[in-house]
């Protein structure tokens, strides 16, 4: 069933990914422990996740991405302080780890918080500029809305299962090509599309 | 005050880059560069010194400013608004159509010498700069004479980089399978700074080289003693030397397969392999290619 996924993918050895996968995952846990407690899950099940309405889908679009500028901010950091000590020394990053971080840094940057802050925006604000009841396609906004936070989650996920693309956002030919990214990384990129 | 405190910053800031150019090519770029600002920033700080103009005038308190709210149109405001902008947009535009094809990196430099030939091959991660007039090679270190004009043939044995020595001028790519052209000339004597612009995976960053400039007659010595030292530049050897390898200190070969060039351009020698698996602790076995 799960091919050649295997719990070798898992990077046991390396503290920083398995730390922050699991701290992730806790809160995770914990939001929604809470949410069930509460029995706030039939309101969310009915008032967010499955509605078309252009303005929560809107504010959904938003969070997602102020989530992500989150995550895209740590990447950065650890770049830039990486930088900043390995000055003639090797720092506290491998190549093959920095490059991943500075490949996911790009993507979930412009694919996960600008481009989903700026379409929660249009989202919202279009349909009221234009004074119509909603987008053409409700259903679609909907849809379109979970397939992002899907490709977001993708690109997470390969934080603790496999590796990230070691290719750079731009993922440019022959070095995203299988000889010279023999890696699970650049299926994760292709996740984003 | 405020050009006492740029100054150093101006002067500090640009030893080694573009802003120091030491041959025609990079002299050339440098002015383009400049001029490009210079006329941008006509239209910049006048409309700066506009804005903090208009927001002091039309303040509030300021009785003698006219207040309109029924404005809606001005053709003398339309030509001025459209017309700059576009006026500014033409002449820059001209500039740098101009520039780039009296700089396009395949035009020959006009020059009385004859240029220097030399071949280069960027690998996983060195540099390869093969002289076929000369029949050495060299890796890491392009040592060229100071003056004429140098003919570069460049083309990749594995993945897309860009060559630059950012003090000589122009960048161009190194693609597998293709070869571009770049011609460039160092004004005078100097040690210059090459690297790869373009990431290209995991040795990238130590992927830089030194563009020795040397006066003539050192070239022709430099040449002589490559000739004596080293092994030979054959196919076996190449199959070595491309590799996966970082951080490689430069060194050269005293012969060079004449052929060899063009058998990595027409892939009649494959492309360099790549690494062998992904991160450590994820192992995972490379598809069957189908």
């Amino acid at each position: 069933m799960f091919g050649k996924l295997t719990w070798d993918a898992i990077p046991w050895s390396q503290p920083i990914p398995l730390v922050a996968g699991s701290v992730v995952v806790l809160i995770v846990l914990a939001i929604l422990v809470w949410v069930v407690l509460k029995g706030y899950l039939p309101y969310l099940w009915r008032e967010w996740i499955t509605s078309v309405d252009h303005k929560r889908i809107g504010v959904m679009y938003t969070l997602l991405g102020a989530l992500m500028l989150l995550r895209g901010f740590i990447d950065a950091i650890m770049m830039r302080s990486q930088q900043a000590v390995a000055f003639r020394v090797a720092g506290y990053l491998p190549p093959e780890h920095y490059d991943q971080i500075f490949s996911a840094h790009g993507t979930i940057m412009i694919f996960f918080a600008a481009m989903p802050i700026v379409i929660g925006l249009m989202n919202f604000v279009v349909p009221l500029q234009l004074g119509v009841r909603d987008v053409a396609f409700p259903t679609l906004n909907s849809t379109s809305f979970w397939l992002t936070a899907t490709g977001a989650l993708l690109v997470n996920l390969s934080l603790v299962i496999g590796e990230f693309a070691r290719t750079g956002w731009l993922v440019y030919p022959p070095l995203s090509e299988l000889p010279y990214s023999p890696g699970v990384g650049v299926d994760y990129t292709c996740g984003r599309c | 005050m405020a050009a006492a405190l740029l100054v150093p910053l101006a002067v500090s800031g640009c030893s080694g880059g573009v802003l120091d150019p030491q041959g025609p090519i990079g002299g050339a770029n440098a002015k383009i560069l400049l001029n490009a600002l210079g006329i941008m920033l006509v239209i910049v700080v006048p409309t700066i010194i506009a804005i903090l103009a208009f927001a002091w005038w039309f303040r509030a308190s300021n009785t003698r400013a006219r207040y309109r709210p029924d404005f809606v149109y001005s053709g003398g405001i339309e030509i001025v608004v459209w017309g700059i902008p576009t006026l500014t947009i033409m002449f820059l535009g001209g500039l740098i159509w101009i520039g780039s094809h009296e700089l396009d990196p395949f035009r020959p430099i006009a020059s009385p010498d004859k240029p220097v030939e030399v071949q280069v091959v960027s690998l996983d991660w060195k540099w390869l700069f093969i002289y076929p007039n000369e029949g050495v090679a060299s890796v890491n270190e392009l040592v060229v004479p100071a003056g004429p004009p140098v003919h570069f043939s460049l083309t990749s044995a594995s993945v897309m980089n860009m060559f630059f020595v950012p003090q000589l001028g122009s960048m161009i790519a190194t693609m597998p399978g293709m070869v571009t052209q770049l011609h460039l000339a160092a004004d005078k004597p100097g040690d210059f700074r090459g690297l790869s612009a373009q990431y290209s995976g995991g040795g990238f960053s130590d992927m830089n080289f030194v563009l020795r400039a040397v006066p003539q007659d050192a070239f022709t010595q430099w040449v002589a003693t490559a000739r004596q030292s080293g092994s030979a530049l054959d196919r076996t050897n190449y199959l070595a030397l491309c590799q996966q390898s970082s951080n490689v200190r430069p060194f050269t070969y005293r012969s060079v397969d004449a052929n060899l060039f063009n058998a990595v351009v027409s892939q009649e020698l494959p492309p360099c392999p790549g690494p062998d698996v992904g991160r450590d602790g994820a192992t995972v076995p490379p598809r069957a290619e189908r």
